[in-house]
This record gives C-alpha cells, sequence and structure tokens, in this order.
C-alpha cells in the first residue's frame, strides 16, 4: 500500500468525472430545457430514451458502447481521423460512456428546476426586451440554480462510483481506463484488504457527503418556492 | 412635450380569434399620451386581449404601434414581445425572485434601451414616486402583494415603453395609495407621449387615470369613447349591473373651508360645496356623481338640506330598458351630469331635451375620497 499505486486510479478518477460532468452540464442543459419546454407529442418518449440508463444493466449498456466505439462503429471512425483505431479502450471512450450513463442523473433535477421557473418569469423577461438568449442566461438560469447544481454532483458522483459500463468498454488499463471502482476490484481480487478498505471507505464518504449535499439542495429548492 | 423614451403614435388593435371557450373580437385605437381604460367585469377578456397586444399570446389580426407593425397576419409580420417597445405589469406580479427589488429595476433599465436616463421616467424618480426607497436591497418573497405591484409597475415604466400595457397593477394597494398613484401615472403618460392601456374591473379606478374607456363584455371591445362620456354610456344591462352609473365633473377649488370640513368649488361659474378641505386653492378637482344620487327640479327650491344645487338644461332622456328609471343627461356649462329618477317622475315632470332644469345633488365626493 503505498502513493504510488493509490493516486493514479484516483486522479483518473477524478479526471474522467471532472471531464463527464462538463460534457453533462453541455449536453444536459439543453436537454432538460427542451424537455421542459417543449410541447413535442413525443416529449416523455425522448425523456424515456434518455432515462434508459437508468434501468438497463450496465453490461448491456457497456456492450452496445463497445460495438459503437470500436473500430466497426462510429467510434472507430472518428478515431481514424486522429489516426487511432477505436474509441474503446481509450479515456475519451469512457468519457463518452460515462456520459451518456450519467445523463439521467443530470437531466432529471434540472428538467425539473426548469419545469419550477414556469412561463411567467420568462413572459416577464421578454416584456422587458430580453431575448429568449438573454432571458435563459439571466432569468431560467439563475432560477434553476440549485437544480443545475444538483444535476452537476450527482453527474459527477455518478460517474465516480461507475463501473460495469468502464469495466466493458475501457478494460483495465493503468493510468488509462484502470478507475477507482476497478481498482477496489482488482485489490480485493488481489486479497489486499487494506487498501481495498481504504479506497472503499474514501468513497463510501464522498458519497454519503454527495447525497446529503443533494438532498437539502433539492429541499431548498421545493421549499423555497414559496 | 416628448421625452426620450417616447411613443411614436398611436396603438392600433384589430384582434378576432378565440383562446380556448374564450373569443376575443377588439377594434379600436389607444391615442398616443392617453390613457385608455379597458373597463369590464372579471372573465370578459380583458388579460387575454392585453396579453394579445403584447406578443405574449397570440390571436389573428393586426396590432400597430404608430408607423411600427407588430402584428399584420395578412403579411405575415408577428414582432415577438421582446422587440416591441412595452412595459407590461401583469395583476401577479411576475418579479425575478433571484434579483433583489433594485435587481429587479436595473434589469428594465439596462434593457431600455435609453443609455441616457429619461428625465420624465428617471430611476430615482419612479423609486421615490412608488415609495420603494426603503426596499430597493430587499427580495421580492418578503415584500407584501401591494409592495410587489408597486415593483411590478416601476420596472415596466422603467422598461421606457411606449405602450405601457397594465393588468389590474394596483389591486393589492388600499384606496389611498392608489388615489396618490394614478393621477402621477396618467399625468406621466401625457407627458412622455406613450400609450397606457390600464385593464381594471373598478370604475373608481378607471376614472382617475383614464382619458379613454374602451368597455369589454364577453371578449368584445368596439372602440374607445372619452371617458367623461363612456361611463355615461356604459349600458345599463349585462355590464353596468355590478357598477354604478354616475357622472364626473371638473371643478377648480375657490376656497377651503377648513372649519367646515368643506371646500368650495367653481363649476361654470355655479358653487358647490364638497365634503373635504385637503386640495389647495386653484387647483382641478374630479368629482364623482352618482347618478342615483341626483334629483331634478323644474324649479329652484328653497328650504332644502340639499346645499348643492346646479343649474343645466337636458340634453338627453333614456329610458333604461325592463326598469321602472329614466337615465337624464343634464349639461352644466360644458359639462354633463346624469340623474336616474323613475320613468314617472320624468313623464310628470315633463323632463324634455332642451329644458332648463335644477340638478339636486344629494352627495358629491372628490374622486379619491
Amino acid at each position: 500500500m503505498n502513493a504510488e499505486t493509490l493516486w493514479p486510479p484516483v486522479r483518473l478518477t477524478l479526471e474522467l468525472a471532472g471531464m463527464t460532468t462538463v460534457f453533462l452540464l453541455l449536453l444536459g442543459t439543453p436537454i432538460a430545457w427542451w424537455l421542459a419546454r417543449t410541447r413535442f407529442r413525443f416529449r416523455e418518449a425522448v425523456a424515456a430514451l434518455v432515462a434508459l440508463p437508468l434501468v438497463l444493466p450496465p453490461t448491456v449498456l457497456g456492450f452496445y458502447l463497445l460495438i459503437a466505439l470500436g473500430p466497426d462503429g462510429p467510434g472507430g471512425f472518428v478515431a481514424r481521423l486522429f489516426g487511432d483505431r477505436s474509441l474503446a479502450f481509450s479515456f475519451p471512450g469512457l468519457v463518452i460512456g460515462s456520459v451518456i450513463y450519467s445523463l439521467p442523473f443530470t437531466v432529471q433535477p434540472i428538467r425539473s428546476a426548469f419545469e419550477a421557473v414556469g412561463d411567467r418569469p420568462l413572459e416577464a423577461a421578454a416584456t422587458l426586451r430580453a431575448s429568449p438568449w438573454d432571458a435563459f442566461w439571466t432569468v431560467a438560469v439563475p432560477l434553476a440554480r440549485p437544480g443545475l447544481i444538483a444535476g452537476a454532483v450527482l453527474g459527477f458522483a455518478h460517474t465516480v462510483g461507475e463501473f460495469g459500463v468502464i469495466l466493458m468498454i475501457g478494460g483495465n488499463i493503468p493510468g488509462a481506463t484502470r478507475v477507482l471502482s476497478i481498482a477496489i476490484y482488482d485489490h480485493v481480487e488481489l486479497m489486499e484488504w487494506g487498501t481495498a478498505h481504504l479506497l472503499s471507505g474514501s468513497l463510501l464518504a464522498f458519497s454519503f457527503v454527495v447525497v446529503a449535499l443533494t438532498l437539502s439542495l433539492q429541499r431548498k429548492m421545493g421549499g423555497g418556492d414559496r | 412635450m416628448t421625452g426620450s423614451g417616447a411613443a411614436p403614435g398611436a396603438l392600433e388593435v384589430g384582434l378576432r380569434g378565440a383562446v380556448g371557450e374564450l373569443r376575443i373580437e377588439a377594434a379600436f385605437e389607444a391615442r398616443a399620451g392617453e390613457t385608455t381604460a379597458i373597463f369590464g367585469p372579471s372573465g370578459s377578456g380583458k388579460t387575454t386581449l392585453l396579453r394579445a397586444v403584447a406578443g405574449l399570446t397570440r390571436l389573428p389580426g393586426r396590432l400597430a404601434l404608430g408607423p411600427a407593425t407588430w402584428q399584420d397576419d395578412r403579411r405575415g409580420v408577428f414582432v415577438p414581445a421582446h422587440r416591441r417597445r412595452i412595459g407590461f405589469a401583469f395583476q401577479e406580479p411576475a418579479l425575478f425572485d433571484h434579483l433583489t427589488v433594485e435587481g429587479n429595476l436595473r434589469y428594465a433599465e439596462r434593457r431600455s434601451g435609453e443609455p441616457e436616463a429619461d428625465p420624465l421616467v428617471s430611476f430615482a424618480g419612479v423609486v421615490e414616486r412608488l415609495g420603494l426607497d426603503g426596499q430597493l436591497g430587499r427580495l421580492p418573497r418578503g415584500l407584501s402583494g401591494g409592495e410587489r405591484q408597486r415593483v411590478s409597475l416601476a420596472r415596466a415604466l422603467l422598461a421606457r415603453p411606449a405602450a405601457l400595457l397594465l393588468d389590474e397593477p394596483l389591486s393589492g394597494l388600499h384606496r389611498p395609495a392608489r388615489a396618490a398613484i394614478l393621477p402621477w401615472l396618467r399625468a406621466l403618460g401625457e407627458a412622455s407621449g406613450m400609450v397606457i392601456l390600464y385593464v381594471s374591473h373598478d370604475l373608481g379606478e378607471v376614472v382617475d387615470v383614464a382619458h379613454r374607456i374602451a368597455p369589454i363584455a364577453s371578449g368584445s371591445v368596439t372602440g374607445a369613447a372619452p371617458a367623461a362620456r363612456a361611463i355615461h354610456h356604459l349600458p345599463a344591462g349585462d355590464l353596468l349591473s355590478r357598477f354604478e352609473a354616475g357622472s364626473v365633473l371638473t371643478a377648480t377649488v375657490r376656497a377651503r373651508l377648513p372649519a367646515l370640513g368643506l371646500s368650495e368649488l367653481d363649476l361654470g361659474g355655479q358653487r358647490l360645496r364638497v365634503p373635504g378641505a385637503e386640495r389647495p386653492t386653484g387647483t382641478e378637482a374630479r368629482l364623482r356623481v352618482r347618478a342615483r344620487d341626483v334629483a331634478l327640479a323644474t324649479e329652484a327650491p328653497t328650504a332644502i338640506s340639499i346645499r348643492n344645487v346646479l343649474r343645466g338644461r337636458i340634453v338627453e332622456v333614456r329610458g333604461l330598458p325592463e326598469t321602472p328609471f329614466t337615465e337624464v343627461g343634464v349639461a352644466i356649462a360644458d359639462q354633463r351630469l346624469v340623474a336616474r329618477i323613475t320613468r314617472d317622475a320624468a313623464s310628470e315632470l315633463g323632463l324634455e331635451p332642451g329644458r332648463e332644469v335644477f340638478a339636486l345633488l344629494k352627495t358629491v365626493s372628490f374622486d379619491d375620497a
């Protein structure tokens, strides 16, 4: 048990979760906004598609992602543009998989927050000559801030705790795809109980803090709304 | 005089369509520098009409403010709400809860497109006039209903609109507070040349603020008439059943009689005494007289308790269908007073247009009392 074996998976995990959270917000916020505002008839079908990773076994999702990211899928096509063969078993591949896997955890709270904002403040902004884009940033986003924070925190935490999808599409390459949850699995396999304890305990504490934080944010959001 | 945020002209409204169950049919013009009240009972479509003018709800038709066409379905023109020079105060104030009162007002001011403060609608002036000095740092959640409405009105004004659209903007305020704001608003509209559309179901409010009244009934508005005339002509039937017919007279305060608690006013050379001695001498005051508080006599009455007797000439006698009453319009100088008396009395006294009569005013009150 030393820093050299402990640190790389932790760092990789934080990098993955951080990067994933950025993309989750960039992708999830417009989706959440659209879901909250549209009158499109098949809106809930789109919502179901976004929520699918909630119920799908990670291995199933991982399997399809493996094919999509592999040399014969669209991921392979993209990889070839950068002189690579495949996005599977690479860090960018992990980010893509994590974004899809954690998307519902980010979209749901943000969508609820946008729905709670309602039409009125946006109409008021329009009568004050704020364009829709202006009103989105100056009215909708600030009013939905607790939901955005909750979405980011949950997306980050869920990515930190990811296992199945990563194992399927990333394997276990030290420094490239060997994240915390997989490192713990390895340590247990090798009967290194002490290290497994340390990492697991840290994740337990981290998860508790995250859940507590999110709940209190959601309480604030719900209770503050008069 | 025309302020920098001034209106380019009159607002022309021609809309016809349905929102849900409600049919709207509106054709009227609201002039620049005037306050036009859209007056009618709840459920008559006032709010929907105002939203359609703002561009928040879409109804087929045409809308134009001076040379700017806001909507013309025949030419496929529809200017979205945020590109119309409007200010809008919702009946339920839609304040931004994440901003302080000042933040709300600055939000409007920053987007008003008027880099230099308009002297007529300055931040400090509006804040002071609406009594918001002490509230600037507060968050909207902590405000009372009346305070929220005042912030909402201030915010709409600071958008420096060419057309100010107000939906029962002062319904949460007490009468004295309202009476202090309405004449100012009316004067502000006159000075800045903006169009003000004022939606209300309160006749008192309408009389205080409006130059013109556009009655609305079951979604239908057919025109705006000068307030003094419109009030007499409000139909006695369904629309007015809940409101009192009456007249508004303008008179000049000639003397204050604090000992008696009265003011003496001059109306076209005739004298009136009205309860209340607060108004300064020489100012114009608006008086309200309910039609049923006016009696008519064909000879000068003597030895009666009624102090206010005005001499005038009958200009109109109009029976109120399905009631035993008749409304008699009496011209006094260039103004008009309405009396509601029984048909029986009218025929017995031989009241006809052209006849000279004495109007006995049982109760006269200052309009904002």
